[in-house]
């Protein structure tokens, strides 16, 4: 498939796209998709239900979905016109929204009145073409109601559709033509228009994209984020469809067979290859609506979730009504309790003392950050030689039950495999007496303890050390 | 037996089981970003080295993390505790963050506005958070956050703040938790409908 948009791909999709549509049927509470009969019912939308209607039958989408849409943009559309003084407000409204048809002096005349259209003209927000005898948008002045009007607008397709009939218009007419100089200029106003959809196909293809992540990203409900996803889930596959056709003409029309100018040739070439990369950039694009789909589906159960179990918290039901207890008993990790090195140092010690880290990272066989890959050989020692082990959450119970001097006994603790040397000694002995859970046991130990300029020691005599 | 030390296998060890923070994101800052990848890419090696050592090198959605099966274990009273402070946590955060998740900036100013008179809120702060005032309990709570390494600053000046990979690992818990009668109360609802 040239394009990577075609037959195969569109079942695939709209199989998909079935599939999110009763996802989002589901979440807005319609899984039976019976929106379009309770909406049907309110008399303030019959002539939009008549629109909508229409529209989905001719396009096979949901009723609902266009309705929705169709309403929200005329509302944000209004509001935004407001920006221009109100003489001219209705005039340009009007013209923008009629920018894809022809707008022949007469239906000109039928939007707006002669002087608003003199106003318009002279602001140069219209220009009248002479060649063709329509009036349109100023270029400068549709593009920038483009993209003021937002991601919703900018998303749509209707420009390469309106585009796509143009030219097929032009190349039929261009077929019937006897006079060569009327024929030379249809043929100019065909590679104008596939110029311009050279230049807009990338930028609308980029809109989309912008407009999807927008969408999911910007601050709103769930049930709106679904939705306007969905928009532009539709959206993408109407543009897919349209580059598809403009492909097909493009490849196979006989005009473009017969006629062999070099500007046509080159103009058709790059197209078919745009619509090529379009294509395939497209599925992508499918591929993260749907991804970002199924992010809000699954953030929006889960919010439900959590605020049904602060319900349930609150009332004490949890543990009856939940499986909470069960992951209790199997949860692990930093939020369930606390990792640490295992050593008999504080833990404070190793955050604030970075040397002791070091030296206890270094007792954990764990080389030198610098260094290269080396081997390293660990031997597997039977159970009974494995070194004894004191971990820092236990330390204090060994310590008050020993019974004989605290340093003595210091000197036969072996960690991990190895005695404390003279300088871990005297740190530990002076850190456990600093420790406020250990003082208050001082007066049933055998040592003294002296204070001295704010400083407490031990007093300890080194003769009566008993050594192991 | 022999095992192959990865070169990161040092500061990755001191990464995680140093101070408060002791997860490993993707989105994390630059250094820890950097660390991930190269954790990501010598995963098999460094799951393998410190299996030996005794320490399991578990991973997240986006996140590491180390387990000792030999570690102390906290009572399952405890536990409970924790779990209930997680929900409450996320639910939260869920409902005065927009989008809360993974990635996401928010303003410790707007979320601090809009917990201003909701009661629920302010309770949950008066009961969770340190602090004179809602302000300055909101402040703590986001501060602990960020040294368990579930949130970074990401513009001190506006007191903005980043959502890191590390929140997925609570996020998995809240996921794993299911409401016993839920499927019978909606099915009831539908009967109804």
């Amino acid at each position: 498939m040239c394009c990577g948009y075609g037959a195969n791909d569109d079942f695939v999709w709209r199989l998909k796209s079935v599939g999110i549509q009763q996802k989002i049927n589901c979440i807005i509470g319609d899984p039976d998709n019976t929106k379009t009969a309770q909406i049907g019912e309110s008399p303030h939308t019959q002539v939009a239900i008549a629109f909508c209607i229409a529209t989905s039958v001719m396009a096979g989408l949901n009723c609902w979905l266009h309705l929705a849409e169709f309403l929200c943009m005329r509302v944000y559309k209004d509001s935004f016109f407001r920006i221009f003084q109100s003489d001219i407000r209705n005039g340009l409204q009007r013209f923008f929204e009629n920018r894809l048809v022809r707008v022949t002096p007469e239906i000109a005349a039928e939007l707006i009145d002669a002087a608003t259209l003199e106003k318009l003209t002279g602001l140069q927000l219209v220009e009248f073409d002479p060649d063709t005898g329509e009036y349109r948008l100023d270029d400068r002045a549709e593009r920038f109601l483009d993209e003021m009007l937002g991601a919703s607008e900018i998303a749509q397709a209707d420009w390469l559709i309106g585009l796509l009939e143009e030219l097929r218009r032009l190349i039929e007419g261009h077929q019937k033509l006897a006079d060569t100089a009327k024929s030379n200029a249809l043929l100019r106003r065909i590679c104008r228009l596939m110029r311009t959809c050279l230049s807009r196909i990338q930028r609308h293809l980029e809109d989309v994209k912008t407009a999807v992540d927008y969408e999911y990203r910007a601050g709103s409900d769930y049930e709106i984020k679904l939705m306007k996803l969905q928009w532009h889930l539709e959206r993408a596959r109407s543009f897919g469809h349209s580059v598809t056709d403009l492909n097909n003409l493009l490849r196979n029309d006989a005009f473009f067979q017969v006629h062999q100018e070099i500007e046509l040739l080159s103009l058709r070439s790059r197209l078919i290859r745009t619509c090529g990369r379009i294509g395939e950039a497209l599925i992508d694009v499918y591929q993260s609506i749907e991804e970002y789909l199924n992010r809000v589906l699954r953030e929006y159960g889960r919010a439900r979730k959590l605020i049904q179990l602060r319900g349930l918290i609150e009332r004490h039901e949890h543990l009856t009504s939940t499986n909470l207890e069960e992951i209790s008993t199997k949860a692990e990790g930093p939020w369930f309790r606390e990792f640490r090195v295992r050593t008999l140092l504080n833990p404070d010690l190793i955050d604030s003392r970075p040397d002791l880290l070091q030296r206890a990272l270094a007792k954990a066989g764990i080389g030198d950050a610098s260094s290269k890959a080396k081997r390293v050989r660990l031997i597997e020692q039977p159970a009974e030689e494995l070194p004894p082990v004191i971990d820092w959450t236990n330390v204090y119970e060994v310590f008050v039950g020993q019974k004989q001097d605290l340093f003595a006994f210091l000197t036969t603790v072996k960690i991990e495999g190895r005695c404390l040397t003279e300088a871990e000694r005297v740190d530990g002995y002076c850190a456990i007496l600093s420790n406020e859970d250990w003082v208050e046991n001082l007066d049933s130990r055998s040592f003294l303890v002296a204070a001295k300029e704010g400083w407490e020691y031990a007093v300890v005599k080194p003769p009566n050390l008993k050594t192991a | 037996m022999n095992i192959e030390a990865p070169t990161i296998a040092r500061r990755l060890f001191a990464r995680l089981c140093k101070g408060d923070n002791l997860l490993l994101s993707r989105n994390g800052p630059d250094e820890d970003a950097k660390l991930f990848q190269q954790v990501e890419a010598d995963e098999d090696k460094c799951v393998r080295y410190f299996e030996v050592l005794g320490f399991r090198l578990e991973r997240s959605d986006n996140c590491y993390y180390f387990t000792a099966p030999d570690e102390p274990q906290v009572n399952l009273e405890m536990k409970l505790e924790r779990m209930v402070r997680l929900v409450r946590l996320l639910d939260f955060f869920s409902t005065h963050v927009e989008s809360f998740g993974e990635g996401q900036i928010f303003s410790a100013s707007t979320l601090a506005a809009r917990c201003n008179g909701d009661t629920k809120a302010e309770r949950f702060l008066l009961e969770i958070g340190k602090g004179a005032n809602n302000q300055e309990r909101l402040e703590n709570l986001l501060q602990t956050m960020v040294r368990q390494g579930y949130l970074s600053d990401y513009d001190t000046n506006r007191q903005e703040y980043r959502i890191l990979s590390a929140i997925n690992y609570i996020f998995e818990f809240a996921d794993r938790i299911q409401i016993l009668n839920e499927g019978t109360q909606t099915e009831e609802l539908n009967a109804k409908a």
